[in-house]
């Protein structure tokens, strides 16, 4: 178990982070309340939780697809605008703060653009050099085919890898990852997996990994945040918190997780205790 | 036997190798048995020869019998009583197995009637049937619309459906793959207590194999259109001895001690586009031998139960010797 040294600026910095919408009638609904952690530099963060927990639109925020009610996010002690700002400068050194890596790499994609000319495009826009491309296309396994070729003639996992790429071409500082997995076979998953983890101890990037796959968290991450209903219920060090859960939301969702022995009515029953 | 394919091979126009290659598989009254398998491996193939729902220019061999019938021999008035009344399937996702416009309790009630209830009969059958998948306040659920109900509870009315016709075999495709994961699981412990109450053989189809182990009685593994192992459950945690399989469970994260060092399956499924000369998971397999990609394969069966299709078995390490565990 590697556990990040604690240092004295955190990389990624979120601080009470709220965002709320308007219902029909009047009544507002809570995406996400109260939301506050810290990613070092080449750490890794879990967020869990099922659907409707929150989880998302936190990551939506730390990319600035979706603006906060309220909270601060800052990156390497400084604070992110709330609205993007005015500038094309500014506005790519916004970008190569965070990237983001979607569940669907189908539609996050230029279905137009080949593999090496998404990159390119990313690297030009940035100022650097394009040359880079056939490094990030090696580093993320895809060869001189799948350089040529557009994203309906590439497999899921090529797609993601694409994707994934794509991200790093802006040498980003942190990268959110929001499902990126999920909808993969699970040979291709584990795949994902290690080259994310490669990357991470490669290029010191930090990731944020929102998920619903405890096991998959439990793999990636150093620290997790629990959520459910738009807070969180429990955070903590990813082996402390799957070892020994506090919330009983959080024993309800380990007791879910299939494993050798497992009986369905387990979950159940948890699910009884909490509220 | 409830469900009894034998030999069964598929072949659609337009593809490089068969959709099913040589499958057998049974399901008894009253068991639970698992099919496992990526994208492309012929799992829902499989079950949708169950129905007969298969695409039209499918030229089919082997036979697939449901309670002795002759499944493939169908057709007309029987084989439409054969997929009302003793098949049953339930899909991936429950949206689309419902018409958005019409209430909850009609959707119920078309099917009972359908089985020769009359009006008034169907509707109180509905509210039982609704409460039996354990759905509150069923009077309120059989007057509400499939837009008011959270997927949970979407897919219980679906089951609700598909045990109105007092089928004898469910087969639930991908069933609780969209649900969240305490949902899935109590919709796993309802489907189990059905299964008890009314001897209902249950093919469950999935693409988890950490589910199916832990979840069925027996389980079969498909990979490229064949069943490369089938063991009882409790030996895949233990006793893993296709190479697929293994290397299933070597990829899949776990919980539990420590952090496993994942090992990923080099390469990818192969689609229907790739032809094959011998096994077909012999260019991704780390035990493969020159040999294997000639080798015609055909299953051998294991010592204790189950068999599994792979040529080098005799040499590989077997009962419980193989846990590749470097963390």
């Amino acid at each position: 178990m590697t556990t990040a040294l604690p240092q004295a600026a955190p990389l990624l910095a979120v601080d009470g982070l709220r965002k709320t919408y308007g219902l029909p009638g009047g009544g507002r609904l809570t995406a996400a309340d109260g939301i506050t952690f810290t990613v070092p530099a080449g750490g890794s963060l879990g967020i869990v939780g099922e659907s409707g927990s929150g989880k998302t639109t936190v990551a939506r925020m730390l990319v600035g697809l979706v603006r906060p009610d309220a909270g601060s996010i800052s990156v390497s002690g400084r604070p992110r605008a709330p609205r993007t700002p005015r500038g094309r400068e500014a506005r790519l050194a916004r970008a190569r703060e965070i990237q983001m890596v979607f569940q669907d790499p189908y539609v996050s994609l230029d279905p137009r653009l080949t593999a090496r000319q998404c990159l390119t495009t990313a690297l030009r826009l940035h100022g650097r050099a394009t040359t880079v491309a056939d490094g990030l296309l090696d580093q993320v396994g895809l060869g001189a085919r799948e350089a040529e070729a557009r994203p309906h003639g590439l497999s899921g996992g090529q797609r993601q890898r694409l994707a994934i790429a794509r991200a790093l071409a802006v040498d980003p500082k942190v990268l959110v990852l929001d499902e990126a997995v999920a909808a993969l076979d699970v040979s291709i998953q584990a795949q994902i997996l290690q080259l994310l983890s490669e990357i991470r101890r490669d290029t010191g990037v930090a990731l944020v990994f929102v998920s619903h796959d405890l096991a998959v968290v439990h793999h990636i991450t150093d620290e997790v945040l629990v959520m459910r209903r738009g807070t969180v219920v429990e955070q903590g060090p990813t082996a402390e918190v799957l070892a020994g859960p506090q919330d009983p939301y959080t024993r309800l969702l380990l007791a879910s997780v299939p494993r050798a022995g497992w009986d369905p009515a387990d979950a159940v029953t948890a699910r009884a205790a909490t509220a | 036997m409830l469900l009894d394919i034998e030999n069964l091979t598929l072949e659609l126009p337009g593809t490089a190798r068969p959709v099913l290659n040589g499958v057998s598989l049974r399901v008894a009254g009253g068991e639970v048995v698992g099919l496992v398998g990526e994208s492309g491996s012929g799992k829902s193939t499989t079950a949708r020869a169950a129905l007969r729902t298969l695409p039209d220019r499918t030229v089919a061999s082997g036979s697939v019998r449901v309670d002795g019938t002759d499944v493939l021999a169908l057709t007309g008035d029987a084989l439409r009583r054969h997929r009302a009344r003793t098949v049953a399937m339930v899909h991936q996702d429950p949206r689309s197995a419902l018409n958005p416009v019409r209430r909850i309790g009609d959707f119920l009630v078309e099917r009972l009637t359908g089985t020769g209830l009359d009006k008034k009969a169907a509707r109180t059958r509905a509210v039982e049937l609704l409460d039996t998948v354990g759905l509150s306040d069923p009077e309120r659920r059989f007057r509400q619309h499939p837009h008011e109900l959270s997927g949970g509870m979407l897919q219980r009315v679906v089951i609700a459906g598909a045990l109105a016709a007092e089928p004898r075999l469910l087969l639930a495709d991908e069933a609780t793959s969209a649900l969240d994961v305490t949902t899935q699981a109590e919709i796993l412990a309802l489907l189990r207590t059905l299964r008890a109450d009314r001897s209902l053989g249950l093919l469950f189809i999935t693409h988890d194999l950490q589910l199916a182990a832990a979840y069925c009685d027996r389980v079969y593994v498909m990979y490229a259109g064949r069943v490369v192992e089938e063991q009882p459950a409790g030996g895949l945690f233990d006793r893993p001895r296709h190479p697929y399989t293994k290397g299933l469970l070597a990829c899949s994260p776990t919980l539990g001690e420590g952090r496993r060092k994942i090992l990923p399956i080099p390469g990818r499924p192969p689609s229907l586009a790739d032809a094959f000369g011998g096994c077909e998971f012999a260019d991704r397999c780390p035990d493969a031998e020159p040999e294997c990609s000639t080798w015609r394969p055909e299953p051998v069966p294991l010592d204790g139960e189950g068999a599994a299709t792979c040529r080098r078995l005799p040499a590989l390490p077997g009962a419980g010797t193989e846990r590749r565990n470097d963390r």
